[in-house]
């Protein structure tokens, strides 16, 4: 083998390129990302659904357009 | 006289003697004591600085580190239930992952070819925060939701060139003295009385205070006491009808279950992004964010860097920039900018970004849905020990309530002081910043609290309190 | 993998020979300092917690701010500010209250700065109601002495200025004219942004100044984060400490305390203690360095800078504004003016071929009153390694300008993506801040 030649003065790079698309475009409905904590059963009979007692004019009426992504993916 | 200096040391290359002589030949000079020439001698220091002696490698320097900071009694170790701005969620490993990643963390302000990660991190987060608060234009973030606030304030009296803000009354002081420092002189700050049953806005005030100097009415929800406002709109309409600016600041982490500010008729929202996977870090968390409508009026007002998409030369590239730059200080501008931009806090936008991401809209809605459960069962069981209110105030609450102890005979200073030898911490003693409200403490509960860790806190009080 | 792919489509400090982004202080973060921050006994304080159980982060900000007062010769520093331009806005709502105490408030209604330094020297006090006078430079590159001579009056508030400034050119008259300010009766707030050459060399006290501030992440080594979250520490000599933001951090009888018994005190500029992990970090390098350490580092920048100066300038395409012959500290402000003369290539499309190497550099802030600049600070990091293949580079880039200048134009080939069609960012019927706003706009019929 030969002795690789390494003596040029700058460098021959290139950066990484990934053509990312934008987060929204990797949603597939259904998928989580994440999953949360749910409440004890007994707070759950205590208390009930817990957002039934907000005020009609404060509850979301849609869930916010954020996209569903599994954790691998994110 | 030479003062000399560290020789060899790791993160100084150059700190090496014949390195240094080779360059300084190269400059002509014979030592380091030749550099610094245009600094008059009288200004040089004459004897190396009195400072402590440096470790003298990684280990003893981590090890001393470590065993100060190891004095500290974490919200690890103890159950906590302070909340006031500062919240403990859960920080999904995946956040700490992604900015503790060097090429993020190190960054900061490089072009939109060489940092094009960084750039569609952020335009991500901006896109992000918009569909959760439902508007169209998010800032990169600045300070912390006080100063949000403060510059939405300052935003809206530049839209209407008026110089007074109302501003709710239950707003946490520490905010009300930043935006006063903020605003002063270019704005007077008012408080709106508050319903002192409900907690919420008090109407028939903010109708008797509005009026042609009104540039803005700023509230919350959820308030920094915890309840719901639910006269979002009411109080929208009746700004809107004096010509004044809708501000509404919030905690994005109630909107998966609670309807965005911009769905009763806020013009400017502004809030925290602290609670969206960041660390409290003991206040060293916090990162606000302000978000207008696509509207020219508003977004040429913003100081703050708003990063957009665009295409490049080859088709197919997504692509980034500074939208509007020649509005900021650090356009062509200088004082005649809108406001400053300088360093704030991005790396907590992009971490918000992720965290938004992870959680998904059903992720939100169970995390509001959980908050809900657990802050009405705190207040349920709080509310059974005898001479305390679980809730100060009548309406629902988000996350944090008003806990009443007047009728326990004892100060929340004297119950947290019991409770901290539990291995507790209270809620924060409003006593001095609300003192209408006698001995009451503002109580956090969210996801990261369990049954258990609320039926400890309610056994200790009732230990406490009933003896 | 998505934010992984983004991370690695982000150049960065570590990964970069970082000596092309001046005035910030790119230098290397220890790895050890952010291990240090990332603990639970860090992360997981909520900043409302009893005094008791936060003695080992009061107890690192108690003994930072003695390092700082050493350092500078001030004599209390707060944490809050985020950065350094809150530190600036911190400085004029200080200057603002101290003449509101004394009744001279009104009368007071002017800062002073100078045209090199930062553009938050201006905006700031600005954004406090000041109007700004703006000093320009004399021949040599110092600040105009008979401009601001005739500038300062019974009307001057405070003198906001840097120095160094951000050409790398240190006012050696600067007692001169802090002491002229002084004598009209308004303060003196010193930008230590470009204090990075300057420790254990000089500082704030002997120059006559009433307030300084560093940036924790530029100087003191914690990193940058995309933008923040930074540290703008702010010191005043003792006649100010009543008018710092509350509280400030103090120690009585072995404990270590969070001191609200300030009576001017301005209230608040962020809320609770600042950015304390920020801190933590700095502290970690100035004991990882003590009193020799940073004189090293003072010394390392500026031979670091003046070699870079000497050598970059060998090429015929790049001069200096001002006096070649006289030593720059930490920086230079370069200009391509000739070499834009000669080829038609500008400043900015030379910034965008670097990127074709893996390094980048920044022109200036807005306006360019060097025509065509660059503005390098190698800091201490990097190797003489490192800054011969910067030049090299730099030189390599300048030959091509003149021998093949449409591979510069049409730069960057080989960064993560082409140039950028920019038509759509002032215009507000196209641009697209979010990924709604684009999609809207961009809707096919």
């Amino acid at each position: 083998m030969k002795r690789i030649k390494r003596d040029y003065k700058v460098r021959n790079f290139h950066q990484a390129k990934w053509d990312e698309p934008i987060i929204f475009e990797l949603s597939n409905k259904g998928e989580r990302g994440i999953l949360v904590p749910k409440v004890e059963k007994e707070i759950a009979d205590a208390i009930g659904d817990g957002v039934s007692k907000i005020p009609e004019s404060m509850k979301r009426e849609t869930l916010p357009n954020l996209p569903e992504i599994n954790q691998k993916g994110y | 006289m030479t003062i000399g200096g560290f020789k060899n040391h790791p993160y100084i290359p150059n700190s090496v003697e014949e390195v240094q002589k080779e360059m300084l030949k190269e400059l002509g000079l014979d030592s380091l004591e030749d550099l610094h020439a245009e600094i008059p001698e009288e200004l040089k220091l004459k004897s190396k600085l009195n400072l402590p002696e440096p470790f003298k490698s990684e280990y003893e320097l981590r090890r001393n580190l470590e065993q100060t900071l190891e004095k500290n009694k974490t919200c690890k170790d103890y159950i906590n239930f302070l909340g006031a701005g500062c919240w403990q969620h859960y920080v999904p490993a995946i956040c700490d992952e992604i900015n503790g990643r060097s090429e993020f963390l190190t960054a900061y302000a490089g072009e939109a070819y060489n940092d094009h990660g960084r750039f569609q991190a952020l335009f991500e987060y901006e896109s992000l925060v918009a569909e959760l608060i439902d508007m169209d234009v998010v800032n990169v973030p600045t300070y912390d939701w006080a100063q949000a606030a403060a510059t939405s304030i300052r935003m809206a009296a530049r839209i209407t060139n008026r110089k007074e803000a109302l501003v709710v009354g239950t707003i946490d002081r520490e905010k009300l003295l930043i935006i006063k420092n903020y605003c002063d002189p270019a704005v007077n700050i008012r408080l709106i009385n508050y319903d002192k049953e409900t907690g919420k806005m008090d109407l028939e005030d903010l109708k008797a205070k509005l009026s042609e100097n009104t540039a803005a009415v700023y509230f919350e929800n959820p308030s920094f006491l915890g309840f719901i406002e639910d006269q979002g709109q009411e109080i929208s309409d009746m700004a809107h009808n004096a010509g004044a600016i809708s501000i509404v600041g919030v905690d994005p982490s109630s909107l998966g279950v609670l309807a965005p500010p911009s769905h009763y008729g806020a013009d400017i929202i502004c809030g925290d992004l602290q609670p969206l996977g960041i660390h409290m870090n003991y206040g060293g968390g916090q990162s606000g964010f302000i978000s207008t409508r696509d509207e020219e009026k508003f977004v040429m007002e913003f100081p703050s860097r708003l990063f957009g998409v665009a295409p490049t030369v080859k088709e197919g590239e997504y692509g980034f920039g500074d939208i509007a730059y020649d509005r900021t200080s650090f356009g062509n501008l200088r004082e005649k900018g809108k406001e400053f931009v300088g360093t704030h806090t991005s790396l907590w936008a992009i971490t918000a970004g992720v965290y938004l991401s992870l959680m998904g809209p059903k992720g939100m809605y169970e995390l509001g849905q959980n908050i809900m459960q657990k802050s009405q069962y705190a207040i349920q069981e709080l509310g059974k020990i005898k001479g305390v209110k679980g809730s100060r105030f009548n309406s629902i609450n988000f996350k944090e309530f008003v806990v009443d102890f007047n009728d326990t005979g004892k100060t929340v200073e004297e119950i947290n002081k019991e409770l901290l030898k539990r291995g507790i911490f209270g809620g924060k003693d409003l006593s001095k910043d609300f003192p209408e409200l006698g001995q009451c403490g503002l109580y956090c509960v969210t996801e990261i609290h369990l049954k258990e860790d609320i039926d400890k806190l309610v056994n200790s009080l009732r230990e406490i309190i009933e003896g | 993998m998505h934010y992984l792919r983004l991370s690695q489509e982000t150049l960065g400090a570590d990964i970069n020979v970082e000596i092309g982004q001046g005035t910030c202080t790119m230098k290397y973060n220890p790895k050890v300092n952010e291990y240090i921050a990332r603990k639970p006994e860090m992360t997981e304080l909520h900043p409302l917690q009893d005094e008791s159980t936060v003695q080992g982060i009061l107890e690192i900000m108690y003994k930072t701010d003695l390092c700082l007062r050493e350092i500078s010769g001030m004599d209390q520093f707060t944490f809050q500010p985020g950065g350094g331009s809150q530190a600036i806005l911190t400085m004029a709502s200080i200057v603002r209250k101290y003449h509101r105490e004394r009744g001279e408030e009104e009368q007071r209604d002017e800062i002073i700065t100078t045209v090199y330094s930062h553009p938050s020297d201006a905006a700031a006090p600005a954004t406090k109601g000041y109007k700004v006078i703006t000093i320009m430079a004399d021949e040599e590159g110092y600040p105009d002495y008979e401009a601001f001579k005739n500038a300062v009056s019974e009307r001057t508030a405070a003198f906001f200025v840097a120095n160094p400034e951000d050409t790398g050119i240190f006012n050696s008259r600067i007692k001169e004219f802090t002491d002229l300010v002084r004598k009209a009766g308004g303060l003196n707030c010193y930008d230590q942004a470009n204090a990075n050459g300057l420790l254990g060399i000089t500082r704030a006290k002997e120059a006559g100044f009433d307030m300084c501030f560093f940036n924790l992440h530029k100087t003191f080594a914690a990193p940058h984060g995309c933008g923040g979250p930074g540290g703008g520490a702010l010191g005043v000599t003792k006649e100010l400490i009543d008018y710092l933001p509350k509280p400030i951090v103090g120690y009585k009888d072995g404990k270590y305390f969070l001191n609200y018994d300030l009576d001017k005190s301005i209230g608040k500029v962020r809320l609770f203690n600042g950015v304390p992990q920020t801190v933590l970090k700095a502290y970690a390098w100035i004991m990882s360095l003590g009193a020799e350490g940073l004189y090293e580092v003072a010394k390392v920048a500026a031979l670091n800078n003046n070699y870079l100066f000497k050598k970059l300038l060998e090429h015929k395409g790049v001069d200096v504004p001002y006096r070649r012959d006289i030593q720059r500290v930490e920086q230079v402000r370069y200009t391509l003016e000739k070499l834009t003369q000669d080829t038609g290539i500008t400043s900015g499309d030379i910034q965008r071929r670097v990127m074709d190497f893996g390094m980048h550099y920044w022109t200036s802030h807005h306006p360019y009153y060097v025509p065509e600049p660059i503005t390098l600070e190698p800091t201490e990091t990097p190797s003489k390694a490192d800054l011969d293949e910067y030049i090299n580079t730099l030189h390599h880039i300048f030959d091509e300008a003149y021998e093949n200048p449409e591979i510069i134009k049409k730069a960057p080939h080989r960064s993560t993506i082409h140039q950028v069609d920019e038509s759509s960012f002032d215009d507000p019927e196209k641009w697209a801040p979010t990924w709604r706003v684009y999609l809207r706009k961009t809707k096919e019929d």
